[in-house]
């Protein structure tokens, strides 16, 4: 046995880890060919454009979610901070504001969900999932109270710039699409390029040694929870002007799927933490899940089921190959 | 001349301390704030109401206990709670006997455990995704089976588990007492309970120790979704029948009663006792609120808040920062 | 008439990318110290875990009082009668000493599995006072015991079944001092007594020949002595551990002082005793000696702006400073090496490349992104010059050895430019030729003009490296010794709050 035959093999054994590690993205084939057989509308560009719509929404808040649990924390509180975008902008709007004042204005009110949040984790040391979970409580009250019973607020004014962020088109791609595609590269950056990327990787990982090498730990944490709120108020802002209305409640129905998409993602990750590109893929895995058990008629109830099923199935994988080369998972 | 910076240390010791105290005093300003403010609220009646409202969150969260102490999340206890009750009125709307509707939700319940088990421990997989990916599986099947409307479970038995009384005693406080006592002797008085607050405290020094760890965690889960058919029953019967969506809130519940227990408890480990404890403080807050005509709404977030606040400050204080 | 209790013959076991051991043996008699020595990586850990049952031999056999184990669980391990005293204590921090000690044999009193308390309680006591001599209300939680308290419950543990016949000590003294190394000794000599066979595992030279009668040594996973300890000479084992000879220890430096860099002045925080004040000089060795609960790490971190500070002024070159966190205390040019540098040093997720850079990521940005090329440039020159056995920035720094690991610590706070280091037990569990690179970086750093405090309990260290040497005894400074002029004796005697001397603030 000699160094290089050594060397093969250990390169066999993390490229079979490798494997499962992306069983994720090779899950894509066969439901693609299975949603493909069951129904070949599956397979049209429009469809797939209505597809990559689906999953604007849900990845742009996948993405905030992610920056908070790179950063070691978990936010339940996403809904809201979206809801709360969608309705301030709209809210705004109706005043007469212009588009601009009512974008910024969503993104400060819904950033104010994750002062909140920070503040209270990374201040009064509450645990992050309790702490969001306490936020949903305390938005959802102010939410009943402001649209009284939780009705729909609407758009009145007509703003052209506003629904072009949720309907226009450059060339024959829907400009949300192009839009995520930006916001990806963006989180991209920020993750991976840029200081607040690396410090709170550290945090996430190991706080307290983070902190002994000069990261002001505290305030970058609160940071990951005010960037993510802001980001899930985008998503509100996009969603909302595509139909032109803020419905109250919408936002909590994305929580399961978000929280999906960024821990299947860590299936990806050679050290099983949540990182950018595996949460935009576990985001179009979920939209691809749910467009297609739609198009098939499954009821909702079904594609939970499904979509749990699914989760296990990833996960497991991955596990099973960090086992191979004997790491615990 | 003290310096001002000493001077706050000595002020900061105070606060942890009393702080240190909170859940306790927590626990009675609010018996005292409420029996003042709203008549009937210490009346033996009421008490033996709120224990029985109780009931079936406590035999939830005390499932659950088993699960925290070993240092695993099970996400998935109210969903298998609805799930197993979905499948027993199901079945009683379709004439089967009660006997073997109950039989059968508590084999699901037990099925369901082993699945997260099986995930969590042999596959590998981190507690809190295994069983939050079957809580959507369950959630799925239950809203298949229950079509998306209530179904009603018209039974003698679920009649008595909801209104009757052995010795005086409501019958659901007397089943949660019971199952209060056996889980309570297992975990304090035997050995497979120190294994399992060993496999909590340090996995590594139970596997040396030569413990089962596998096979405990196993039951962990196992007895975890077993609770959960058997707050099913004591839910089912309170409602008279199974609803979409029914029992979801009560997963907030049952976390949050572990950790007011883990607060509770001076070496700040999951106990059962805590547990109740936080399960029936749930509870006065509920009914005490009612009491004062507090919107449901409102009391919804009134008690999450002030739950979280307790277990926040009094974990902090005990515990230390960073 | 020597009985072979354990014979592990042809040991072949590999990792990916690494053959951690290469048909290596290990012998051991009934009633003899058998010591086992290599550096870091030399396999010890990886031949004591197959013999745990933790880890699985490629090939080779493991026999045990004659008979041949197949594949053994941890259960089966010890069900034999083998018990291992670890590094790393398995303790669960909320349980009592008797539970802690009954753990997996706890005395019931039915089929269910009910505890006996009150057996379990006298029981202990009793095991306490006979096999250690060890008094202690056992109903103490673990976490409110210190450190050399948990090994001996440790020991006590290993002992509790009567049919122990080999007991494998891994590194045992690393948290103790001198007087509890000597009740550690005793006890080893007890076991002896009793005919049951040791393995211990050590760095430390001193104490193999102290305690052992033969010794086996570990070198890139093979065997090169197995030989009786009154045969050799310390110089010689480390020869064959290192494979190239070794110049002398410790060579005595002579180092200019220069201008005050640090002067504290009544320095308290929350965890300390007593307010501390001291002096640290430009290209000064600073030696912090004292014994376990001493107060060197409390005050390190109170230096270092770890807790809230109660009081005191720290001044840096001559200006007043506020240092109230790790990042003020870096920025005043502060770097701090933990003891702990696994959990509370490096980021064990990120790569050598990110470790290295943690502490000054600004220098690495432009326009606010972080330019990959600079750092990876940064961190090879700090891996050639420091010596670090990588295979580049891009390792995670979770597969390098111990030294290599303080040695991309060092690398952080160099790239930080600091000037002021307090290095808390540097050296623990290192092997001896990390051991020397890393006092030689200690020395280039002092001679570019930085000050550096060395907190340790290795007396020769101190002695060898210092300046100046602190004693200190529960929580306060009670000497200030010339190296030239002490010696061990008297370091040891004032760490154990014999001297009258107390350094006035």
């Amino acid at each position: 046995m000699n160094a290089l035959s050594v060397r093969n093999w250990a390169a066999r054994i993390i490229a079979k880890e490798t494997l499962f590690r992306y069983g994720l993205i090779l899950a894509f084939i066969p439901m693609i060919a299975l949603f493909g057989i069951a129904r070949p509308v599956f397979l049209t560009p429009m469809n797939f454009l209505m597809l990559l719509r689906q999953v604007v929404v849900l990845s742009i808040m996948s993405l905030g979610m992610t920056i908070v649990v790179i950063g070691g924390g978990i936010d339940l509180s996403v809904g809201e901070a979206l809801d709360f975008g969608a309705i301030s902008s709209v809210a705004i709007m109706n005043s007469g504001a212009g588009f601009l004042v009512g974008l910024v204005g969503g993104l400060a009110f819904g950033g104010l969900v994750g002062v909140f949040n920070g503040m209270m984790i990374a201040g009064l040391g509450i645990f992050p999932f309790l702490a969001t979970l306490m936020t949903i409580f305390i938005s959802k009250s102010i939410q009943f109270m402001y649209s009284k019973g939780f009705q729909s607020v609407v758009l009145t004014k007509d703003i052209p710039s506003f629904s072009f962020l949720g309907n226009g088109y450059i060339s024959f791609m829907p400009f949300p699409v192009l839009f995520l595609v930006f916001v990806v590269f963006v989180f991209f950056v920020i993750a991976y390029k840029t200081r607040f990327g690396r410090y709170i990787v550290a945090c996430g990982s190991n706080i307290r040694a983070a902190w002994l090498a000069g990261i002001p730990a505290k305030q970058y944490v609160l940071l990951t929870y005010v960037l993510c709120s802001v980001t899930c108020a985008l998503a509100g802002i996009v969603e909302t002007s595509r139909i032109g209305l803020a419905t109250p409640l919408q936002g909590g129905s994305y929580l399961y799927d978000v929280l999906g998409a960024v821990f299947m993602g860590t299936s990806i990750s050679q050290t099983r933490r949540a990182n950018i590109f595996g949460s935009v893929i576990g985001a179009i895995f979920f939209g691809i899940i749910t467009n297609g058990m739609t198009l098939m008629a499954i009821s909702p109830y079904m594609q939970l089921f499904v979509k749990g099923v699914s989760i296990l199935l990833i996960l497991a994988f991955a596990a099973a190959g960090k086992k191979m080369i004997g790491e615990k998972a | 001349m003290k310096s001002r910076i000493e001077v706050l240390g000595h002020g900061r010791k105070v606060v942890e301390y009393v702080f240190g105290l909170f859940t306790p005093i927590a626990l009675g300003l609010s018996l005292l704030l409420f029996s003042i403010l709203a008549p009937n609220f210490l009346s033996f009646a009421n008490m033996m109401n709120i224990l029985r409202q109780v009931s079936f969150v406590a035999v939830l969260s005390i499932g659950l206990c088993v699960v925290m102490i070993n240092n695993d999340f099970d996400l998935s206890v109210a969903a298998i709670m609805g799930l197993s009750g979905a499948i027993c009125s199901v079945m009683l709307k379709l004439d089967a006997p009660v006997f073997s509707a109950i039989v059968v939700s508590c084999i699901a319940g037990v099925f369901l455990g082993l699945i997260n088990a099986f995930f969590t421990v042999s596959i590998g997989i981190i507690s809190i995704l295994s069983t939050l990916a079957l809580s959507y599986m369950c959630s799925g099947i239950e809203l298949t089976l229950l079509k998306g409307t209530w179904v009603p479970a018209n039974a003698e038995i679920f009649i008595f588990l909801r209104d009757g009384n052995i010795l005086g005693v409501p019958t659901p406080v007397m089943l949660v007492v019971i199952i209060f006592l056996v889980y309570l002797y297992f975990l304090e008085r035997t050995k497979y309970g120190t294994y399992m607050y060993a496999i909590g405290g340090n996995m590594q020094a139970a596997i040396i120790s030569g413990i089962n760890v596998k096979l405990l965690r196993y039951v962990s889960f196992v007895v975890a979704g077993l609770s959960a058919s058997i707050a099913s029953f004591l839910f089912i019967a309170r409602i008279g029948g199974s609803t979409p969506h029914g029992g979801e809130l009560s997963l907030m519940d049952a976390f949050l009663a572990n950790f007011v227990g883990q607060s509770v408890s001076r070496q700040r480990v999951y106990n059962v006792t805590g547990t109740l404890i936080g399960a029936i403080f749930a509870g006065i807050l509920t009914n005490g609120f009612t009491l004062l005509g507090v919107h449901a709404f409102h009391m919804y977030l009134i008690k999450g808040v002030v739950i979280i606040v307790i277990v926040a400050i009094s974990t902090r204080y005990k515990r230390g920062v960073i | 008439m020597a009985e072979t209790v354990l014979k592990m013959t042809d040991i072949d076991k590999r990792f990916p990318g690494v053959h951690a051991l290469k048909k290596a043996h290990l012998t051991v008699e009934r009633g003899e110290v058998r010591g086992l020595v290599g550096e870091n990586g030399a396999g010890k850990s990886t031949l004591i875990k197959i013999l745990a049952g933790v880890e699985s031999k490629d090939s080779g056999t493991v026999e045990f009082e004659g008979k041949i184990l197949n594949n053994p669980s941890p259960k089966d391990i010890s069900d034999l009668g083998i018990t291992f005293i670890y590094q790393d204590q398995y303790f669960v921090p909320y349980f009592d000493i008797a539970q802690t000690l009954w753990l997996g044999s706890e005395p019931c009193s039915n089929f269910l599995g009910q505890i006996n308390k009150r057996k379990m309680y006298q029981t202990c006591t009793k095991l306490l006072k006979e096999t250690i001599d060890f008094e202690i209300d056992p109903k103490t939680l673990i976490k409110d015991l210190g450190v050399s308290e948990r090994q001996m419950i440790e020991i006590a543990r290993a002992l509790r079944s009567k049919k122990v016949s080999l007991v494998v000590f891994d590194e045992p003294t690393a948290p103790l001092t001198e007087h509890e190394i000597q009740i550690l000794f005793n006890t080893v000599k007890k076991l002896k007594e009793q005919k049951i066979a040791v393995i211990y595992i050590s760095h430390r030279l001193e104490e193999i020949f102290q305690i052992c009668d033969k010794v086996t040594i570990l070198r890139d996973g093979e065997n090169v002595g197995d030989l009786e300890v009154s045969s050799i000479t310390p110089k010689e084992i480390v020869k064959l551990m290192v494979g190239k000879t070794l110049a002398e220890k410790y060579a005595k430096r002579k180092i200019d002082r220069g201008k005050t860099i640090l002067h504290v002045r009544n320095l308290r925080n929350k965890s300390m005793a007593s307010a501390i004040s001291l002096d640290l000089h430009r290209g000064e060795i600073l030696g912090l000696f004292g014994l376990v609960g001493a107060g060197k790490t409390e005050l390190a971190e109170a230096l270092f702006g770890v807790d809230h500070l109660e009081g005191g002024e720290t001044i840096i070159d001559e200006r007043l400073v506020d240092i109230r966190s790790p990042k003020q205390a870096i920025a005043n040019g502060l770097a701090f090496l933990p003891e702990d540098r696994r959990t509370k040093g490096l980021i064990l997720d990120m790569t050598l490349g990110e470790n290295v850079t943690l502490a000054n990521l600004k220098k690495f940005c432009r326009l606010g992104l972080i330019s990959g090329r600079r750092e990876k440039a940064s961190a090879s020159s700090m891996i050639t010059a420091l010596r670090i056995k990588a295979s580049g920035p891009n390792q995670l720094t979770n597969l390098l050895s111990g030294g290599n690991q303080q040695k991309t610590i060092v690398a952080r706070w160099l790239v930080s430019e600091a000037q002021v280091f307090i290095f808390d037990q540097p050296t623990a569990g290192i092997d001896v030729g990390a051991k020397r690179e890393i006092y030689g970086l200690m020395e280039n750093l002092s001679q570019e003009g930085a000050g550096i405090i060395l907190i340790s309990s290795e007396l020769p260290e101190i002695l060898g490296l210092s300046d100046r040497i602190l004693v200190m005894y529960r929580g306060r400074i009670v000497a200030q010794l010339d190296p030239q002029k002490t010696d061990q004796h008297e370091i040891l005697l004032f760490a154990m709050g014999g001297g009258a001397y107390e350094k006035s603030n």
